[in-house]
């Protein structure tokens, strides 16, 4: 049979994660199909997943250390239904705003964003972000019964995240035996309904969608008569058109290039005819020069003027011991011939050679000295004051100097401020033109902001035509062919029996989905029912895979989006693990091996028995990847997260591997999402 | 051997007794009237008569501050900035000089397990009949010595150190 690809299910593509960090941003870009990130653990893979997650509504986000010393907030830019949106969420506070801006990353600037609350507890100023995504999607706003059998059971919204449990399997979810939360019976429900409501299989789906369609309208008019309310309170206003505004923003940049230049001007011409006064700046320095000498030359004297004084001093007291020895002298008795004992070596010897060696002198030779000593100290005094007025007359000279290079100083100011002051005036004049433009060209930036605003309204009444027009074809395909829920299972069926034949899985027969549980059933056991964690993982992917197929195939209200962490999880993959199975002695050590590095969540015989550890059945999933790429590329957006890929086919896969990390960098890889984290990241090359 | 044609004053006989015999007759009784001055003491006392600027801070310490003038020749000539420490220690001159005015009977010796020195009359007329300034400055500085004379010459060597790198 023919597949005929029906575009109306709505569509999600996340085309740009930013998260804005302290230091730099970091960056991962998404194309439509298949996108791939794989690398070492601990780098940031499932991160990546779980940022969009909560970007499009999340509760939490998992925080780690990097991020969070890192990270400050998150963009992430997506297409809904064709439509450019910017969603900005901060990291850490998880109950502040959601914005969103109407535009790509880079212009986020230039509009005013949308602010939603976060979840139903807290309403932003534009409402609930649930809704804003579920209105984007063209997807019906509608409560249903939380026990559909009770007819007085209360009723519940149906949120954008309940749907969204469907587009995202983390690392918890695949093969898990609680996949979708089916073990939680309340929320299960609500889990059912859920998948009713994506297949248009709830019973109220016509009266929900004509009440759609009644809301729609009522929301264009309003738009519409606020856009008019708008226009004419701009044009009461004067308020430019978008052109307009622009003109006179180009009118803007002209005169301030004009203002640049002529600041330019003025200054190079005040620089330039300040030359004249370079004379007068270099008789200037000569005086400088000259005090400095005389300065030095002074210090020169006043240290020898030092120096006699000193001098002049020692002699002075030396006089007055001589004066007083003579004294003395002059009363002593006249030497006796007797002999006395050296003071040293106490041997005998006559007192008037003991007198002679001690220094005795005749009162001629102390009057001679002090004469001598009088006559020094004479001259001394006439150095002295030698020094003394060769100290004043540089004193004199420097005091001169200095007067006259003051003078000079005086009138250089004078003369140079008499210049400069015109043309200081004339550049406070041009800067004040200068801080004028930019005012006015910030004013009318925000004017422009305003414009798109308004012109915002009008492509959100447009939006809501095209929205309205979609949902009345499906009221009349509603109307016309009430899908069935036993077709939408059986289609599930098929293309789920399809992926496991694909792989293959050990006997892939009564293959179907519950119509209780709406869950996948293998060799009629159901999906909690099996034991094999690699199976549930097969059969986990394989089911949302269908969902996906069957979202591009039929009209559906799925957003043919998909996130899947950890593809290989519970599955053989690794080139030891083809070696180790190609050597089927020693199984203990493959057991052994086996529960080392598994989740204890799964039979380890079961899944030897499944063959899980089959490198092919790996190679095969990813075959199918790629294949359902080639068919559908354009019609739907895949992110897959691994830890490793298929040798045989790592090099195809390439072409889709958005981000590829390894600890050690090594291969030009990054070394994780944060790749600045240099603490943590050498942490990690020691493990 | 040649004498030399000039005097230094400090190695002149006249002014290292008249010195010394003021050090002895201001310093060499005690309130007991018991000597006190042997040849390491009249020693030191000598070389801080000689440098009044050392003998006022070494009073600083003792808490004696401004009990001497700093005369105008006290500070800043050639000897005050480098003062000769051998003149502290140089015992065999003092006890050469102290042989002369034993001699000379200007002082006399007393014995009690060391030898001491003393004026006698006949020294203590010869100063007191002497009026010069020099005379008159050092014993000025000499009676600024008592506060000190009770300390062992050890002692007093310990608190001189610290300042004979010259002023």
């Amino acid at each position: 049979m023919g597949e005929k690809v029906i575009v109306s299910s709505p569509s999600l593509f996340v085309e740009k994660l930013v998260i804005v960090g302290r230091k730099k941003n970091y960056i991962v870009s998404f194309t439509k199909g298949l996108n791939i990130i794989y690398g070492d653990s601990d780098t940031g893979k499932s991160s990546i997943l779980n940022i969009i997650n909560y970007c499009l509504g999340g509760s939490e986000i998992d925080m780690y250390s990097e991020l969070e010393m890192n990270g400050l907030y998150c963009l992430l830019q997506v297409s809904l239904n064709g439509t450019q949106f910017t969603i900005k969420r901060d990291l850490f506070d998880t109950s502040a705003f959601v914005e969103v801006f109407n535009s790509d990353i880079a212009n986020i600037d230039t509009i005013f964003p949308r602010e939603y609350g976060p979840n139903y507890k807290k309403s932003g100023q534009d409402g609930y972000f649930s809704d804003f995504m579920l209105q984007a999607l063209n997807l019906p706003i509608i409560k249903v019964r939380q026990a559909p059998t009770k007819d007085d059971s209360s009723q519940v919204r149906l949120s954008f995240r309940d749907i969204f449990k469907y587009c995202y399997l983390d690392q918890d979810d695949v093969g898990s035996k609680n996949l979708l939360d089916n073990k939680n019976f309340s929320q299960y429900n609500k889990v059912k309904q859920t998948f009713k409501f994506i297949h248009k299989l709830l019973d109220t789906q016509i009266a929900d969608l004509e009440e759609d369609i009644g809301n729609k309208t009522a929301l264009k008019k309003e738009k519409e008569e606020s856009y008019k309310n708008i226009s004419s309170f701009f044009r009461e206003t004067q308020l430019g058109t978008l052109e307009s505004l622009n003109e006179e923003l180009e009118i803007i940049a002209d005169k301030m290039d004009k203002v640049q230049s002529d600041i330019k001007t003025i200054t190079s011409n005040m620089t330039s005819d300040t030359m004249q006064f370079d004379e007068i700046r270099q008789t200037i320095q000569q005086f400088q020069d000259k005090i400095n000498q005389k300065s030095i030359e002074k210090r020169n004297k006043e240290t020898q003027l030092e120096q006699k004084l000193r001098l002049k001093k020692n002699y002075q007291l030396d006089k007055e011991k001589l004066e007083s020895s003579l004294n003395i002298t002059k009363r002593l008795p006249r030497s006796e011939s007797i002999n006395v004992d050296c003071p040293i070596c106490e041997r005998g010897m006559s007192f008037d050679f003991l007198q002679t060696k001690l220094g005795a002198n005749s009162t001629n030779t102390i009057e001679v000295e002090i004469r001598h000593i009088n006559s020094h100290i004479k001259s001394i005094e006439s150095f002295i004051e030698d020094e003394r007025q060769q100290i004043t007359t540089i004193d004199n000279q420097i005091r001169l100097l200095v007067e006259n290079l003051n003078k000079y100083k005086d009138f250089l100011d004078i003369e140079t401020n008499k210049f400069i002051s015109p043309y200081v005036q004339q550049r406070d004049i041009v800067m004040s033109s200068k801080a004028s433009l930019i005012e006015e060209k910030k004013k009318i930036e925000h004017f422009k902001k305003l414009r798109k605003q308004l012109n915002e309204l009008f492509n959100e009444g447009e939006v809501l035509s095209t929205q309205i027009l979609s949902l009345k074809g499906q009221l009349e395909n509603l109307k016309l062919t009430t899908p069935s829920i036993n077709a939408v299972l059986q289609d599930i069926t098929d293309h789920l029996d399809e992926f496991l034949k694909f792989i293959p899985i050990r006997n892939p027969s009564d293959i179907s989905v519950s119509e209780k549980t709406f869950l996948p059933v293998v060799r009629n056991r159901d999906y909690v029912k099996l034991t094999s964690g690699g199976l549930r993982t097969l059969v986990s992917i394989g089911f949302l895979m269908s969902i996906l197929k069957n979202s591009i195939l039929k009209d559906t209200y799925y957003p043919r989006f998909l996130m899947i962490d950890t593809v290989g999880k519970y599955i053989g993959k690794t080139a030891t693990r083809i070696k180790l199975s190609e050597t089927p002695v020693n199984q203990n050590n493959l057991v052994n091996q086996y529960i080392q590095q598994q989740n204890e969540d799964t039979d380890v015989a079961e899944d030897l028995i499944e063959n899980i550890t089959d490198p092919h059945k790996y190679k095969n999933l990813y075959e199918f990847f790629i294949g359902f790429n080639k068919k559908y590329n354009h019609q739907m957006q895949i992110i897959i997260v691994d830890n490793d890929l298929p040798a045989d086919v790592e090099d195809e896969l390439q072409q889709f591997v958005v981000k590829h990390f390894k600890v050690d960098g090594s291969n030009e890889c990054e070394i994780g999402l944060i790749d600045d984290a240099q603490f943590e990241h050498q942490l990690k090359l020691q493990k | 051997m040649k004498k030399v044609p000039f005097i230094i004053p400090e190695l002149d006989l006249g002014v290292r007794i008249q010195r010394l015999m003021v050090i002895i007759h201001k310093l060499g009784l005690n309130k007991n009237k018991k000597a006190v001055l042997d040849n390491e003491k009249i020693a030191i006392f000598d070389f801080l008569v000689k440098n009044p600027y050392i003998l006022n801070e070494v009073l600083k310490t003792e808490g004696k501050a401004n009990t001497i003038d700093i005369g105008e020749t006290d500070y800043g000539t050639i000897d005050s900035l480098y003062p000769s420490v051998i003149s502290l220690l140089d015992y065999g001159s003092i006890k050469g000089y102290l042989q002369i005015l034993v001699t000379l009977d200007f002082i006399e010796i007393q014995v009690n397990e060391t030898i001491f020195y003393i004026s006698t009359t006949k020294g203590e007329r010869l100063i007191t009949e002497d009026e010069s300034p020099y005379l008159l400055r050092i014993e000025q500085l000499s009676l600024a010595v008592l506060p000190l004379r009770n300390f062992s010459t050890l002692q007093l060597i310990k608190k001189i150190r610290p300042f004979i790198k010259g002023v």
